[in-house]
């Protein structure tokens, strides 16, 4: 009975400490331009803008976000735009590994990047920042900004 | 006898008088006792000196013996650099010691600060390239809580 309890006690923590890992993803279109008629982005928060200070851009705008629980069974796949995406697990070694894909129409994602971040350093509102030029618009950049989920 | 005709008498003894003057000094000597007398003490003189004149004598050649002061000029010469620029001693270590000290306490503190604070490798990693395409430089800021991962 003892047994029992003490097993019910550990899957109740495990399953607790499994849903405490929500990360939130953000795609972040880095430009000196306005924003685009007809599109809904909004302006990175103020916090997070601060912590991007070492960049030299105007505008942060979200283009899209979203927040994934992160376990350890799989890669949780995170559609940011139709030409990337992230892939996020829980190692269980108390880091979280960040896959970056190339969206491609009818081929395989391609693994741009991988990443591994530490949960905690997450959970203490860090950032883990998968950026890189905007092969499109000249002097523009994109930022995938990961952390924990508020 | 004036001072002019002892100066030429001099001359004549050594051997410098002019040519075109020996025959009046000549002269002189023969009708002038004094002049006589001064010529004859001023020979002797000279026959004196010549004679138990010092002589050095030098075993070595002549090239040898001026090589060996040339050697000791530049000895001296060493020797006055190295006492205006002293190379060896105390001063020389500290000159190495004092850099090599503060560059010893920069990676002390360092390493001190990289085990209070978490390092990039200890926050965020970057999986085995070869797993990946797109090469990256990682940029972390302590401060600021971000890690960056710039990909080409």
């Amino acid at each position: 009975m003892l047994a029992l309890w003490l097993s019910g006690v550990f899957l109740l923590s495990a399953t607790t400490l499994a849903a405490d890992l929500k990360l939130q993803t953000r795609l972040v279109w880095g430009t000196d331009q306005d924003k685009p008629p007809g599109k809904d982005w909004q302006e990175i928060d103020d916090k997070t803008r601060a912590k991007l200070h070492q960049f030299k851009w105007k505008h942060y705008w979200v283009v899209n976000q979203c927040s994934t629980d992160a376990n350890a069974k799989e890669h949780k796949k995170v559609s940011l735009s139709d030409k990337g995406a992230v892939e996020l697990k829980d190692l269980g070694n108390g880091n979280v590994e960040i896959r970056l894909l190339d969206l491609k129409t009818g081929a395989e994602p391609k693994r741009v990047k991988v990443v591994q971040h530490s949960i905690e350093a997450l959970k203490k509102g860090e950032l883990c920042i998968l950026a890189g030029d905007d092969k499109e618009t000249w002097d523009n950049a994109w930022f995938v900004i990961i952390t924990a989920a508020p | 006898m004036s001072s002019e005709q002892m100066l030429e008498i001099m001359a004549l003894v050594d051997g410098e008088l002019a040519t075109g003057r020996r025959a009046d000094v000549q002269r002189l000597l023969a009708a002038d006792t004094e002049a006589a007398t001064l010529h004859r003490e001023l020979s002797a003189m000279r026959q004196v000196i010549r004679a138990h004149e010092p002589i050095g004598q030098v075993a070595d050649t002549r090239e040898f013996y001026w090589s060996q002061i040339q050697r000791r000029i530049e000895q001296e010469a060493r020797a006055a650099a190295h006492a205006a620029n002293p190379k060896p001693g105390l001063s020389s270590w500290l000159r190495w010691l004092v850099p090599a000290v503060g560059v010893a306490a920069v990676a002390v503190a360092v390493t001190l600060q990289q085990t209070a604070l978490p390092s990039v490798k200890e926050v965020a990693t970057n999986v085995d390239s070869s797993q990946t395409e797109a090469s990256s430089l990682t940029y972390r800021s302590d401060a600021d809580g971000v890690t960056v991962h710039w990909i080409n």
